[in-house]
Parts: C-alpha cells; sequence; structure tokens
C-alpha cells in the first residue's frame, strides 16, 4: 500500500467513528450535517463551516448569540485567524432523535482541541445540543449550542 | 366580579403582553406557554410539574454534568435539587427568540436565571441563555429539549 492510501484507510476508520452508534438511516443522514461542520472546523474553513447552516441559522459561542448564518461566517473568519486557529473539534452523538420527518434533534458530547493537544482540556469539554432541519433533501444546521460539563 | 378580581386579571394580562414582548402572533404565544408553564411550576419548587411540561422522553442539559432524559429522570433529579440548594427558588426569563423550524417545531431562546429565595433580580452569578426545543404533540406544545448555557463572564452556577 503506498503512504497516500495508508493513510487515507487510517483517516476513513477514524472518521468512521464519529457516527459512534448512529452510523446510518435517518439519524445518521441527519448526523452528517454535524460531521460537516466538525470537517471544516478541522480545516479552519469558515465559509464551508457556515455554508452547513440555513440562513436563519444559529450559534451561541462562548457568550455570543449568532444570529444568522453570515453573523456565523465572520465570527469563525475571524476565529480562524485568531482564537481558533489550528484547532479541531471533536462532537460525537450520544443521542440523536428526529422530532418528526424534516427535524431531527442530536446531543454531542465533545469540545475544542487546541493547536498542538490531542485531546479536549478537561475544562473545555462541552455537551451541545443541535437541531438539524432537511432542507432539499439535504441536513442543514438550524441551532447549535454548548454549555460546559466541567469548566 | 369583585374589583379586586377584576384589577388580578388586568394586571395578570399586563404581566403576560410583557412578557410576550415582540412575540405577538397566537401561534408564538402558544409555544412560549411552555416556559409559562415551567415557571409556575418552579415557583412551588413542583418536580412533577417541571417533568410533565417535558415530553415523555424530553431532554433536560445544565452547565456540569447533567443531562437527563424522560419525565421520570427529569423528575427526580428536581425533586432532588429542591430538597438540596435549590430549595425555595424560583426561576424566571424574559423570551429573546422565537423561531419556527416547522409548523410543530418551535425554537424558544430566553435571557433569564435562578432566583435565590426571595429574591426578584438575577444575580449574574445565576445568569444562564437558554435553549427551549418546543414540539407540538397531541395538541399541545411540550419541551422535547432543554439546555441552558452561562450568560456573561460572571455566569458560574454549575448543577
Amino acid at each position: 500500500m503506498t503512504d497516500k492510501a495508508a493513510s487515507l484507510v487510517a483517516s476513513a476508520k477514524q472518521w468512521a467513528t464519529y457516527y459512534r452508534g448512529f452510523p446510518n438511516g435517518e439519524k445518521g443522514a441527519a448526523f452528517t450535517a454535524a460531521l460537516r461542520i466538525r470537517a471544516a472546523w478541522d480545516a479552519n474553513d469558515a465559509d464551508a463551516f457556515a455554508d452547513m447552516f440555513v440562513e436563519n441559522g444559529s450559534m451561541l459561542a462562548g457568550d455570543r448569540q449568532l444570529m444568522n448564518r453570515e453573523e456565523i461566517r465572520s465570527y469563525m473568519t475571524e476565529a480562524f485567524r485568531g482564537a481558533y486557529r489550528g484547532s479541531k473539534l471533536t462532537e460525537e452523538p450520544v443521542e440523536i432523535r428526529l422530532l418528526t420527518d424534516s427535524v431531527a434533534l442530536a446531543v454531542t458530547d465533545g469540545g475544542i482541541i487546541a493547536e498542538g493537544a490531542d485531546s479536549v482540556a478537561p475544562a473545555d469539554l462541552v455537551r451541545g445540543t443541535w437541531i438539524i432541519l432537511k432542507t432539499d433533501d439535504d441536513w442543514r444546521i438550524v441551532s447549535r449550542q454548548t454549555s460546559p460539563i466541567k469548566g | 366580579m369583585s374589583t379586586s378580581t377584576s384589577h388580578g386579571a388586568v394586571d395578570q394580562k399586563d404581566r403576560l403582553d410583557a412578557y410576550y414582548g415582540q412575540f405577538t402572533s397566537e401561534k408564538e404565544k402558544d409555544a412560549l406557554s411552555v416556559p409559562l408553564r415551567l415557571v409556575a411550576a418552579w415557583a412551588q419548587n413542583d418536580a412533577s410539574g417541571i417533568a410533565s411540561v417535558f415530553s415523555e422522553d424530553g431532554i433536560l442539559i445544565l452547565p456540569g454534568d447533567v443531562y437527563k432524559k424522560g419525565r421520570a429522570e427529569i423528575r427526580a433529579f428536581m425533586a432532588a435539587a429542591f430538597a438540596g440548594p435549590f430549595k425555595g427558588t424560583g426561576v424566571t426569563g424574559q423570551p429573546v427568540d422565537v423561531r419556527f423550524v416547522s409548523d410543530d417545531v418551535a425554537l424558544l431562546r430566553t435571557h433569564g436565571g435562578i432566583l435565590a429565595p426571595g429574591e426578584t433580580e438575577i444575580a449574574p452569578e445565576l445568569a444562564v441563555r437558554s435553549t427551549w426545543v418546543t414540539v407540538k404533540k397531541d395538541g399541545r406544545w411540550q419541551l422535547a429539549a432543554y439546555q441552558n448555557s452561562p450568560r456573561g463572564e460572571g455566569a458560574t452556577l454549575r448543577w
């Protein structure tokens, strides 16, 4: 196996674990929206991150309530240049529910992994609630909020 | 109707109108019955009343490691809280955002917090941002998930 292939296999194996108990079905499909957020974060890509939200999507970032996609875009653009530069995100589902055919609720545990660290610092562990909406056959984030578990 | 009752009804309507603020449509007010019911149950330190605001499998998430699933877990947790440090407390909150995700799913946000016994203002330590995921089921708005996060630097309460 080439190095590239070996690296892809290793990454895919790791990636597959991010679905935890919800790899398939509608719940797994809804959770892809959160996984794409995670991928965008790991790439420090504010546009890809913001584009996963519906136009009036909202996100609580620290003590700042962002109220729509463009606010999220500009906040994350700034953050990836500053405080979150080089950081990664871990957010693994502990619960996913379909509230209706097109609205899902996910609860995740995780947090931000600072640049150079290999896990979330205990004080940075957060629990998140996500509302995810099926729009035009694709899932998008309506709301994301986190609160501290230990810190 | 006695004068006092009539005044009482007017006061109640004024209080409700002040609570609803900019959210004046019947649909918004219906969804906001969820936080209003929870606040009323809390005022009585009524754990069962709080649990009954949630849907049968409702979720409660609070800062600190509190992740409760279902009315039974929520009831037990709140009963213990009211037996402990939360005895005699109240809770308050003002709606700041109401969004319908679909006809029967509404996302509500309130700014509020716990009121220590006898207090009428939220102390900075207790200030929270709350999100209420409400679902209309069997003709009634129910709380599918509730989470609050600290509001402001000084918000240090963990459960």
